[in-house]
């Protein structure tokens, strides 16, 4: 997928474009707004990360143009005002999502990839991963055609499992992904646990092995095909 | 005491002793006149008495029978010698009134015809002890009609003429320096006030902008710390990311990403409480208490099972309070939280809704210090150096912002957070 980072901090713009790359996707990047309207104006991009504090103008106007000419396109607002405002006339704009910064990594790729699935297979893409099947749309899950009930925490924590595979994702992403961003959080990492327990056990039920591995004291890793 | 009570009253005090003692000059004044006129006319009466007496062979016979107002006696050589002339104060016994009255007597001495005589002419003083009364009475009556004259034009005058300070006092009672709005003072001609008001406006103005810089810093910073922030997060994200990593690195990695995130909750602990206390979340709806209780209960079960604690929840109706959705949701999510995160395993907490009072117990093990203390940023217990101490500050202070009274109680291992709506 062909993706457009506006962001105008270069150590950001840099640390999310190669993880974007090392994703597989054709990551560009645009520093200013006025590099921002003009890659917009001549490139189709499959999904727009959109910094809103830029030199020279406010990401908001670039998301309006790019809704303008690119109906289609995805937009994600990374601002690191995380005001309720800014979100509000974000999404009024015709963004997708909204993330505050700073965001982990798989956060952002579980966002992207959420976006695309809606924009490319309009909504009715079901994610594959091994022997899972995950409908999105329904939050239903099934293992080889046969349901697996799950509870709402338990499915946010398995798609964003599923959404970042074979990657290590870590405990306080996990914890802000199922209970929200929460600051005073240092007390929920430790419960991470138990829930990953749960959901293994809720797989077991129907005769599969959920391989989730422990990393070190860091975080966790789905493996899958 | 207001100044205006004790300025009337200082100088009621004023008039009241001024008026006493001017009452007893007038009465001292006129007493004196009194009986300077009353001495002369005993003199008078005497020289009429003494000529009357020359033509008589022998005054006592033909005098002491008629003469009411005198006695005359025939003394001996030593005492006319001995006697002198001299006024005093006697009393008599008068038969209308059938009681002592004062009068004032002259005694006097003469010799007629080579006998020695003495004269007593005395004369009522019942006239100057009228006027003294007369005098008490009236200036008695002027005390209290210029003690109350003094009192209403102090009072009303001084109210007029402090209007200006009172207003300005008002006003400044009401200030607060965390809002925005400037004061309004009163004009006033008055220079003392002019001064005063000039003085006060400068004072507030100069404390409000730097406590809206400083307010304004924090927020700033914590903008400027996220960016930073982010991009070593992302960094050590990508690191984890290696398989060839060493359980050395690992560790470090560890460690590392551990204190960022520390770095980043913290950052963003303080960038909410900043905009809580810079009013940032204006908007306003009606907001259900109950139903973000029983959603956070809910959510936060997993702690709870954890724990093996038992969770109480009694609602009675649902709290309908007008406020900010966020900001309820983080108060109730930060005290259910701080419940969960500092009861005992086993436990029990309780969860109570009733009469626009949400109150939250948790059983402790201990907790040290006063309980109110607890409402401080950056307050923990020892015992969680994990705790960034702000999530009960963060609960001040958006109870600061819309007027709600939380306290903490200790009751003997229960641990009591109520917030009073």
């Amino acid at each position: 997928m062909k993706l457009l980072v506006i962001e105008d901090e270069p150590g950001l713009s840099q640390t999310i474009t190669q993880f974007l790359q090392s994703q597989g996707h054709i990551c560009e990047t645009a520093t200013t707004y006025q590099q921002a309207q003009e890659k917009i104006g001549v490139y189709a991009y499959d999904c727009v990360l959109i910094d809103l504090m830029l030199p020279g103008g406010n990401g908001l106007d670039i998301l309006s143009q790019l809704k303008q000419e690119h109906q289609e396109t995805g937009a994600i607002i990374i601002s690191a005002k995380d005001s309720l405002g800014d979100k509000l006339a974000g999404l009024d704009l015709g963004a997708d999502d909204y993330l505050p910064k700073p965001f982990h990594l798989a956060e952002l790729n579980s966002r992207i990839k959420s976006i695309l699935r809606r924009t490319k297979f309009e909504g009715s893409a079901s994610l594959e991963v091994g022997r899972l099947r995950i409908n999105t749309e329904a939050r239903t899950v099934f293992v080889d055609n046969q349901p697996v009930s799950l509870n709402r925490k338990e499915y946010d924590l398995l798609l964003l499992f599923a959404t970042n595979k074979n990657r290590v994702i870590k405990k306080s992403a996990l914890a802000e992904h199922v209970w929200g961003d929460n600051a005073d959080q240092s007390d929920s990492y430790d419960f991470i646990y138990s829930q990953i327990k749960n959901l293994r056990k809720r797989f077991s039920q129907v005769g599969y092995e959920l391989d989730i591995q422990t990393v070190y004291g860091i975080g966790y890793k789905f493996l899958a095909d | 005491m207001r100044l205006l009570t004790r300025s009337t009253l200082l100088s009621a005090l004023v008039f009241f002793v001024a008026l006493i003692s001017s009452g007893f000059y007038i009465f001292d004044q006129v007493s004196q006149e009194v009986e300077d006129e009353i001495g002369e006319e005993l003199q008078n009466r005497k020289l009429e008495i003494l000529a009357s007496i020359a033509a008589q062979p022998n005054p006592l016979v033909t005098h002491s029978a008629i003469a009411n107002d005198f006695q005359l006696d025939t003394i001996s050589q030593a005492a006319y010698l001995a006697l002198r002339e001299h006024m005093e104060d006697i009393s008599v016994y008068e038969l209308v009134e059938q009681e002592y009255e004062p009068h004032r007597q002259l005694v006097t001495k003469f010799i007629h015809k080579g006998v020695y005589y003495r004269l007593r002419i005395h004369m009522s003083l019942l006239d100057l002890e009228d006027m003294g009364e007369v005098i008490a009475f009236s200036t008695g009556a002027v005390i209290v009609g210029l003690l109350l004259l003094s009192f209403l034009l102090n009072f009303f005058l001084q109210q007029r003429l402090w209007q200006p300070f009172y207003s300005t006092l008002a006003q400044l009672r009401a200030f607060r320096i965390d809002q925005p709005d400037p004061l309004f003072l009163p004009t006033s001609s008055v220079q003392e006030f002019k001064e005063l008001n000039k003085t006060i406006t400068n004072l507030t103005t100069v404390n409000q902008r730097s406590y809206q810089y400083q307010k304004q810093f924090v927020e700033n910073a914590s903008h400027e710390i996220q960016t930073p922030l982010a991009i070593a997060l992302h960094q050590t994200e990508q690191l984890i990311q290696n398989p060839e990593l060493t359980p050395a690195d690992a560790q470090a990695l560890e460690l590392l990403t551990q204190q960022l995130e520390r770095l980043s909750a913290l950052n963003k602990a303080l960038l909410l409480l900043s905009k809580i206390d810079n009013q940032q979340f204006g908007d306003t709806q009606l907001v259900n208490l109950g139903d973000i209780v029983r959603r956070t209960v809910d959510e936060y079960e997993f702690m709870a099972d954890q724990k093996e604690l038992h969770v109480q929840l009694t609602s009675q109706g649902d709290l309908k309070l007008a406020a900010n959705q966020y900001l309820m949701e983080i108060l109730v999510r930060n005290l259910v939280r701080n419940a969960l995160f500092h009861a005992v395993a086993g436990g029990t907490i309780t969860i109570q809704l009733v009469d626009r009072c949400l109150r939250i117990e948790n059983t402790t093990a201990s907790v040290a210090g006063q309980p109110e203390m607890l409402f401080g940023r950056f307050v923990k217990q020892s015992d969680k150096p994990q705790s960034l101490g702000l999530g009960l500050a963060i609960v001040k202070s958006i109870c600061d912002t819309y007027q709600f009274t939380p306290t903490i109680t200790l009751e003997a291992n229960l641990f009591v957070i109520s917030v009073q709506f």
